[in-house]
């Protein structure tokens, strides 16, 4: 994994988030991790103004998406991500409460790396996100830099 | 000879009126046979006059009988057709009244006298003008000699808005004279209103079902997010407190305080732990239940042919830690193709086996046995077990919602609810056999 690699996190909930941040450190990962609250703070980010863009160009970035969140939810900011000619490739892993199998197939159809299940069990929670950091320690996460 | 002469002369001629008297006597026996036979000829003729007079007299007397016949069918008709709640009116060929009902009087507010002989478009105040009518009783009827259920609405003058069915129908007459209509009116308004309204409020029940499901599902949903910080910080809380034990064993304490520190250390605060994590674990299945029963009343079924084999395999595998744990012995049939919805005949036979797997006997080795077949219109399956099954009183609750037969059995009573509602939206049907101690038996009929 690149050392500049920068993870977004999208998740309304505080509390999980830093349960996230917690495990994700736990499990090695020592990259930044920007905490957006909703949909919408993370799709200004990521689609901000032109001279911004190579703020996100200069790094690369993964994106950890929670589902359920106010105003716009996460399937809409995977869906904009897909669409989107310089964002597509960037790789997309839910991370949710929702354990709903057509949930689950639509975030899927729409083109996520991966999908996780926020057991409340917290062993399993700890497991799934040592899992997640281990699986971002071995991907390559496109330069997106080197996509236009 | 003069004298012979004579004498032969008076005797030719006595001779001759004679023999006149003779044919005349001949004559008369003929005269008399005649008369005879007029006479006899006279009676019979009398007689038969007799019997001619005889019959007329029975059918006169049978002509008035069918008279009178004819007078009650006709006053019975006529009663039934008053007692008809349904307005009735029978047309000339230029559409003028003949004869109306009780009951077309009383609906539409008109009196007999300015009915009859009227025409039709004329009545009360032409209120009866209606083009639609018009055209039916003037183009259709004769083209097809009756006509059925045809609609009618109309603003009436005198009696308000008003939905009207038509029939109307040619009456058979015999030739020569003129066609006669018979227009039977139907008054639907109100039904018709109910039926809207009926439907309306069928729309409102679907609509209301729906946000029910959205609710249920919101809400559980919602309800679980904070469950997973309450787990989880008290499970981080954990880790605190064993970090700062090491701590404190290395630090110097008063022996009078030691005892009451370990008493918060080592069992008060882990007493608290343990309830907060198994109450909000007990809380997490309940969530879930409630979802997974919210996404089946949510859910579109689609409707695929299944490899019931492969779908088997899969709810198995599922349970390979459960099987193996407890050495459960299964045997699987070869299954038959059927028509469902994968995941939910996935979660049908998952609940199923589930069950089975809890309630096993602990002192034998447990043995589930699934089997199925091909029947008229569809399929059936069988799943077995050798478990503990359920007393007979107990049978009609299992598959009620939140019935739990055993409250210190893990789970919250959904399962089996879940699986007759799989059941029943797949149009099939479920028994279940089962006797204290001998384990149970479900047979499931899914249709084509």
């Amino acid at each position: 994994m690149k050392k500049e690699l920068k993870i977004i996190l999208a998740e309304d909930d505080e509390g999980h988030a830093s349960l996230i941040k917690r495990n994700l450190k736990r499990a090695g990962l020592m990259n930044e991790i920007i905490h957006f609250k909703d949909g919408q703070e993370t799709l200004d980010f990521l689609f901000q103004g032109k001279k911004d863009k190579d703020e996100i160009k200069n790094v690369a970035s993964l994106l950890l998406l929670d589902i359920k969140m106010p105003r716009v939810d996460g399937i809409d900011v995977l869906r904009k991500v897909k669409q989107d000619e310089f964002l597509k490739k960037m790789p997309v892993v839910m991370i949710t409460t929702t354990d709903d199998p057509r949930e689950i197939d639509k975030c899927h159809e729409l083109g996520c790396s991966n999908y996780i299940t926020k057991p409340i069990d917290y062993d399993k929670f700890v497991a799934a996100i040592r899992q997640l950091g281990l699986f971002l320690l071995i991907v390559e996460v496109p330069d997106l830099n080197n996509m236009i | 000879m003069a004298s012979h002469t004579n004498e032969n002369t008076e005797l030719g001629k006595l001779k001759q009126k004679i023999a006149g008297l003779e044919k005349l006597e001949q004559q008369h026996k003929k005269v008399e046979a005649k008369l005879k036979t007029v006479n006899k000829q006279l009676q019979a003729s009398e007689n038969q006059l007799k019997a001619y007079n005889e019959q007329l007299r029975e059918s006169e007397q049978k002509l008035n009988q069918q008279k009178e016949a004819a007078e009650q069918s006709r006053e019975f008709a006529e009663s039934i057709i008053d007692t008809i709640r349904q307005p009735l009116l029978v047309l000339d060929k230029n559409l003028r009244v003949i004869t109306a009902n009780q009951y077309f009087y009383k609906l539409f507010q008109v009196s007999p006298e300015s009915t009859k002989g009227n025409l039709l478009y004329n009545l009360g105040k032409n209120q009866w003008d209606i083009p639609e009518l018009k055209e039916l009783l003037k183009k259709t009827l004769p083209e097809f000699s009756a006509v059925e259920d045809f609609e009618v609405e109309y603003q009436f003058e005198t009696i308000g808005h008003k939905i009207m069915l038509l029939n109307a129908r040619e009456l058979l007459q015999k030739q020569g004279k003129e066609r006669l209509i018979l227009l039977a009116i139907e008054d639907v308004t109100k039904s018709r209103i109910y039926k809207k309204e009926l439907e309306r409020l069928n729309k409102e029940l679907e609509i209301k079902a729906e946000e029910l499901q959205q609710i249920l599902y919101i809400t559980t949903h919602d309800l679980r997010s904070p469950l997973v910080n309450i787990q989880g910080f008290t499970k981080e809380m954990e880790a605190s407190l064993n970090d700062l034990k090491k701590l404190l064993e290395k630090m110097q304490i008063h022996p009078a305080e030691e005892k009451s520190l370990n008493t918060i250390m080592d069992e008060e605060i882990p007493e608290a732990i343990h309830y907060i994590t198994s109450s909000t674990t007990k809380m997490d299945n309940l969530l879930k239940g409630l979802l997974s029963l919210s996404r089946l009343g949510r859910q579109k079924l689609t409707f695929r042919k299944l490899d019931m084999n492969r779908l088997m395999q899969q709810v198995l595998d599922d349970f390979e830690f459960e099987i193996g744990k407890n050495q459960v012995n299964i045997e699987v049939g070869n299954l038959p193709d059927c028509m469902g919805d994968d995941l939910q005949i996935n979660q049908l036979f998952s609940n199923l086996i589930g069950n089975s797997l809890k309630f096993l006997k602990p002192e034998v080795p447990g043995e589930i046995v699934i089997s199925g077949g091909r029947v008229e219109n569809g399929c059936r399956f069988v799943v077995k077990d050798n478990g503990i099954g359920i007393p007979r009183e107990y049978q009609e609750k299992i598959f009620g919602l939140f019935e739990k037969l055993d409250p210190k059995k893990p789970g919250i009573g959904l399962g089996m609810n879940v699986v007759k509602q799989v059941v029943e939206k797949h149009n099939g049907s479920i028994e279940m056999e089962s006797e204290l101690g001998k384990g149970m038996k479900f047979s499931i009929f899914i249709p084509d």
